[in-house]
């Protein structure tokens, strides 16, 4: 074992270009002979110089042929790597690890110099693109912890192992949906299944609800009641469980989707999990384990795609499914049944996996146009909300949310100067005609945007 | 045709280069070619590795035109015209047009 000798490895732990450079000079002076040296002090102040007299240097001093000069030349030859350069650093680093892996260094002095030359190396790959300091600087700053870790070739998202943060244990409230006690083995359709057997799945809580619901009421002004009713179940900080819901217009077109999708994301909920009602058969609980192709229940699926135990489930057009109870494939009505209170939906056993499932947490919302379809034993475990249809007084504030629509569907339109009185007068008389539908209004004004840009003045 | 002192014969040549010498004239003429190359350094585990990719010419195992990539560069010359890996000497011809001159400026 030795002491750090090797020229380049004595560089490689500067902090700084300047001292690197300083080092090396004292290093250097005798075998490069004074006027050499003197020419390498003249040139400092000029960046541009200063580079191609230093690869004057490394030439010459590879030309003495000595040992002592090819590891000053390698060392010299450091001082030109910029880390926004890469591929200035492809006739260095071969060589520095080949330096360094040869050295019989302390276990101190060899770690040190590892951890910095894997900075270089990474600088070498382009993950330093961006910077403008020298890998020296880059390397001291790394190691301080200033800067993370700034990839313009590995994205970040690439770096996210999911596997490992699902490990992991949550900070925060969890539930175990699927309890290993209570489940048996699982077949070959529901193999993704294991990957939350007897997890605690982290449940998702309510944020920023003060301004979700200011928001919401800025972009669903007619819908004032269903946000009232669906706020009062949720309180700041705490698991999302909102008590099955639906939202009832007489009138298609009064944006009940969107609101749901919306109210969904404004308070944190990443993943809405949509079930179409238009359906005619009892598929919603899952179908049994004992058929060929087997699949689990709606509200096991979004669990295990939204891994937390309280997903949403949001049910579109339940008053649309067909199919009495007497129906020989089931019905959706009957199979939401066990999912809807509470006592139930704790020990729910899904028949597909064969084990009991806790849904306790779940939430259901609902959308529909006519309740008096609905059977009712399921009216009486649905909480009905009224959304009314939009109003002209709402005009305004529904015009500007549907401007931020389009201007997120098609970034030319983010410029757009908001629509003018008279415009708006021009939108209401066609939206009257229309019969106050949110889909009509969204055509309306964007046939009114695109008539602006066909009239618009060239210059 | 098996080497097994290749290790030795591949300090020795980082030794050479090392103090500043070049692969003989002879040793170049018989090496094996990599046109329109390009460099990548590529993670192995914790550490890294630098690649020369490019097309082969006069390589004993590959059609000349062939895309290769090599092993661990172990010796990457400073002008560009050479790289040792662990059991080949590579002669580097042209450069693939994708990569900037250094400074910025085309010099041809």
């Amino acid at each position: 074992m030795t002491k750090l000798q090797h020229p380049a490895l004595i560089t490689l732990m500067a902090g700084r270009w300047d001292d690197a450079f300083g080092d090396l000079h004292h290093l250097s002076e005798e075998t490069l002979g004074a006027e050499c040296a003197q020419r390498l002090l003249d040139k400092c102040g000029d960046r541009r110089a200063i580079q191609s007299e230093i690869r004057e240097t490394v030439d010459e001093l590879y030309k003495r042929g000595t040992h002592q000069a090819g590891e000053l030349a390698l060392a010299w030859s450091m001082m030109t790597c910029r880390p926004s350069y890469p591929p200035s650093f492809r006739s260095v680093l071969p060589q520095l690890q080949y330096a360094l892996d040869a050295a019989d260094l302390s276990a101190d002095d060899d770690g040190d110099c590892r951890e910095r030359l894997r900075i270089w190396w990474a600088a070498g790959a382009g993950d330093y693109v961006r910077e403008k300091r020298s890998p020296f600087a880059l390397a001291a700053a790394v190691l301080a912890g200033e800067i993370e870790k700034e990839s313009a070739l590995v994205s970040l998202a690439h770096e996210v192992d999911v596997a490992k943060w699902f490990r992991s244990p949550h900070v925060g409230p969890t539930l175990t949906v699927m309890p290993a006690s209570r489940a048996t083995k699982l077949n070959s359709h529901n193999r993704p299944f294991a990957e939350i057997l007897d997890k605690e799945l982290p449940l998702v809580c309510a944020r920023n609800l003060d301004q979700a619901r200011r928001r919401l009421s800025n972009e669903f002004p007619h819908a004032s009641a269903a946000i009232a009713a669906l706020f009062r179940d949720l309180r700041e900080g705490e698991p999302i469980k909102f008590r099955p819901t639906i939202l009832v217009s007489q009138k298609p077109g009064t944006g009940k989707s969107r609101f749901v999708r919306r109210i969904a994301t404004a308070i944190g909920l990443q993943h809405v999990h949509r079930y179409d009602g238009a359906v005619s058969d009892g598929q919603f609980s899952g179908t049994s384990k004992g058929w060929s192709n087997t699949e689990a229940s709606v509200p096991a699926r979004a669990v295990l795609a939204s891994r937390t135990g309280n997903p949403l489930v949001f049910i579109d057009e339940l008053d649309k499914c067909s199919g009495g109870r007497g129906s020989l494939n089931g019905s959706l009505t009957s199979a939401l049944l066990p999912f809807l209170e509470v006592e139930t939906a704790k020990s729910y056993r899904d028949q597909s996996l064969d084990c009991e499932l806790d849904l306790s947490m779940a939430s259901y919302i609902c959308t529909a146009n006519d309740v008096s379809l609905l059977p009712d034993y399921l009216r009486d475990r649905f909480r009905i909300v009224r959304v009314p249809a939009p109003r002209l007084v709402d005009l305004p504030l529904l015009a500007s949310s549907v401007m931020e629509d389009l201007a997120r569907e098609d970034p030319e339109r983010a410029g757009d100067e908001p629509l003018a009185p008279d415009e708006l007068m021009v939108i209401a008389k066609a939206w009257e005609k229309a019969g106050f539908s949110l889909r009509k209004l969204q055509a309306i004004i964007r046939a009114t945007l695109e008539a602006r840009d066909a009239h618009a003045m060239r210059h | 045709m098996s080497n097994t002192g290749w290790k030795d014969d591949l300090a020795r040549d980082l030794e050479a280069y090392g103090f500043g010498e070049e692969p003989s004239a002879f040793e170049m003429a018989r090496a094996s070619v990599i046109e329109h190359w390009s460099t990548e350094i590529r993670r192995i585990g914790k550490g890294f590795k630098l690649v020369v990719v490019g097309q082969a010419r006069r390589h004993p195992d590959y059609e000349d035109g062939d895309r290769i990539c090599t092993a661990a560069v172990h010796w990457f010359d400073r002008h560009a015209r050479f790289v040792r890996t662990a059991h080949r000497i590579y002669v580097l011809g042209e450069q693939a047009g994708e990569e900037i001159p250094e400074d910025g400026i085309n010099t041809e």
